[in-house]
């Protein structure tokens, strides 16, 4: 009886914690037809593509607290295809994508979003805002 | 002291006692030695809470020196003013410009002191400094910043290069980060103090605090508001990249004060555990008392009055196991003693072969009736009685037929007697004694037929008899009444006398004389 008692708590504790757990759920580990990117991979990528866009798709006020340097503030919930297109006219333009960090879920649903209204180069950086700052990477304010 | 002078009780008494006593020192020993340990353990986990605290402030000191110096080098005077290739007046424009965030401020900037700021050509070269700030700092890159800086290719440039390093006796705190981002044109350096975010520390403490140089550790940086003499100083030294200490952090604790709670414990396990020893002890004793000390204190007075002289007591002791056992056994030893002392005495008063009395017995109760007389006037007979030719029938039949023939004479003399105060006594060799107490002639010459009569209804066959062809008896018997002119030797010598008259009147008889 006793035993039984316990065994509904140590149920009820791990849906608890699994739910907890549910509320920030990490990010997927890569994204088809999508190139994944790390901070430094991010950095290179800036430097050699003139072309490129970034699209912080963190709130405006995480934004405007620093971003990477060059990028544009698009909220992945207001992203529509053409408020993108409007930064984006030409579909063969590369795109990168970053919102927090692994464990935000903002910049891989845009990327997805993305891919799926016919952009062609798509660049995801999942470590996001966090793994930049831990690198001491160049911060814009 | 010789061991047989010790008893049991002392010896244990003193032996418990004195393993209290030790329990009680070894009690306090621990105590101490849980004291100090704790105290150590206190220690360190304080020192420990001085690194954190301390770690803490410098990275509070790095996220706003890192922010200060992201926010100047992307945009802005600086970064616009910058460039590798400048005149001297585009360099003075610089300087200008990095003196901005000394003059007019910026958010955050109130948190950190800076004391410089400058400007590196992508080689790390100086190429501008403020001129506000404090004057006389190196005209290079520290070589903490360079060493992580130098060497660096591709995107590792970009990344922020931060650290404590010293000038002089002096330490500073330096945040590279590239001019123009992402597009490394060049280097910013922000310079600050860290003392005034150091100390800090005495809030985050909550006790006093000390800053000092960490290359000069006479040099006060910060000294605590108040008296720190009875206090216990924690020491941590914040070093460098290059591992020389940078500052000495003191936090002053009141190690009384922390103490106290252990101190407390370890005093209340102490008393707890000398209570517990004194009740076990007291216990101990009570117990040993009621079941060792007392029994055996009780035996040995038994055993006393038993040994000297009262041999027919038993002991009776309750105690533990082994006292038991000792009285119990001591109780059979003593019954054996008893029987043995019995037999002994029986055997001294009974003859061996006609288990009737002996001479020794026939004395002792001759001596006695006599005086009994004495005192009573009541009379006194004997008889003496010899077994005729018992010489040839030893020849003729044997000797074991002629203890034989003693035996037989014994019971029929035995037989010939009632009273119990009557005694037949074996004389010596073939001759025996009766003692009739408060007895006349009369009753004597009672007794003398019957004995005749008895011997002769034996029949033992006697064929070296020159009276018959059976064995018979003569008989000697006296009577008097016993005074203090005579004693009891004069009534064997008569008996004797009158049982030699008897033989000289031809045996199988008896002879009895009166003196009533």
């Amino acid at each position: 009886m006793r035993a039984n008692y316990l065994s509904k708590i140590a149920v009820l504790l791990l849906l608890v914690n699994q739910l907890a757990m549910a509320e920030k759920p990490l990010a997927p580990e890569s994204l088809d037809g999508i190139t994944r990117v790390s901070a430094e991979d991010a950095v290179d990528l800036i430097v050699k593509t003139p072309n490129l866009i970034i699209v912080d798709s963190r709130k405006d006020i995480e934004y405007s607290k620093g971003h990477i340097q060059g990028s544009i503030s698009l909220l992945d919930t207001n992203m529509t295809p053409d408020m993108l297109a409007s930064h984006v006219p030409d579909k063969a333009t590369p795109v990168l994508f970053y919102c927090n960090g692994e464990r935000c879920l903002r910049s891989s649903r845009a990327a997805i979003r993305a891919l799926e209204w016919g952009y062609e180069r798509i660049y995801w950086f999942r470590g996001g805002w966090s793994e930049w700052v831990k690198k001491g990477m160049p911060i814009s304010h | 002291m010789k061991i047989r002078h010790l008893s049991i009780k002392s010896l244990t008494v003193t032996t418990l006692v004195v393993i209290a006593g030790f329990s009680v020192l070894l009690s306090f020993v621990s105590g101490e030695n849980f004291f100090k340990a704790a105290r150590e353990a206190q220690l360190l986990s304080l020192n420990r809470v001085v690194q954190v605290a301390t770690k803490e402030i410098m990275k509070e000191l790095h996220d706003q020196t890192y922010d200060v110096a992201t926010t100047l080098a992307v945009k802005g005077a600086i970064p616009e003013s910058f460039s590798n290739e400048l005149t001297v007046e585009s360099k003075e424009e610089l300087s200008n410009a990095l003196d901005d965030p000394l003059i007019t401020g910026f958010v955050g900037a109130y948190i950190i002191e800076l004391v410089k700021v400058r400007a590196y050509d992508l080689s790390l070269n100086l190429v501008a400094e403020s001129h506000k700030g404090i004057n006389g700092l190196p005209r290079n890159m520290p070589k903490e910043i360079q060493q992580a800086a130098y060497g660096r290719s591709g995107t590792e440039r970009a990344k922020a290069v931060f650290g404590l390093w010293q000038h002089a006796d002096k330490s500073y705190y330096s945040v590279l980060v590239p001019l123009g981002g992402i597009f490394i044109s060049g280097y910013l350096e922000i310079v600050v103090n860290p003392v005034n975010n150091l100390m800090k520390l005495t809030e985050k403490m909550d006790s006093p605090v000390s800053i000092r140089s960490g290359i000069n550790p006479d040099k006060f940086y910060y000294s605590p508001n108040k008296s720190v003499e009875k206090l216990l100083p924690i020491e941590y030294s914040l070093r460098t990249e290059s591992g020389t200490p940078a500052y000495l952090l003191t936090s002053y604790e009141n190690i009384e004060k922390l103490s106290e709670g252990v101190e407390q414990s370890v005093f209340t396990t102490i008393l707890i555990f000398v209570v517990i020893v004194f009740i076990v002890l007291v216990i101990s004793l009570v117990l040993f008392q009621r079941f060792l000390f007392k029994p055996m204190d009780m035996m040995l007075k038994q055993i006393k009055l038993i040994t000297d002289g009262d041999i027919s007591r038993d002991l009776h002791v309750e105690g533990v196991a082994e006292i038991t056992v000792l009285a119990n056994e001591f109780n059979k030893m003593a019954r054996e003693v008893r029987l043995r002392e019995n037999e002994l005495m029986r055997l001294s008063v009974i003859d061996g072969l006609t288990q009737i009395a002996n001479r020794r017995k026939f004395d002792e109760v001759l001596n006695r009736e006599y005086y009994i007389g004495c005192r009573t006037g009541r009379p006194l007979s004997i008889l003496m009685i010899d077994i005729d030719y018992f010489k040839p029938f030893n020849d003729t039949y044997g000797h074991l037929a002629g203890d034989d023939c003693l035996k037989k004479v014994a019971l029929a003399l035995e037989a010939s007697v009632c009273r119990p105060t009557d005694l037949v006594a074996r004389y010596g060799g073939e001759e025996f004694v009766i003692i009739l107490a408060d007895t006349p002639e009369k009753g004597e010459l009672v007794v003398a037929e019957k004995i005749i009569k008895q011997i002769a209804a034996m029949d033992i066959p006697h064929s070296g008899s020159a009276v018959s062809g059976k064995v018979t008896v003569s008989i000697g018997g006296f009577t008097l009444l016993p005074t203090a002119n005579h004693d009891p030797a004069y009534v064997i010598e008569e008996a004797d006398r009158l049982l030699y008259r008897a033989k000289e009147a031809g045996r199988n008889q008896f002879e009895l004389r009166s003196e009533l």
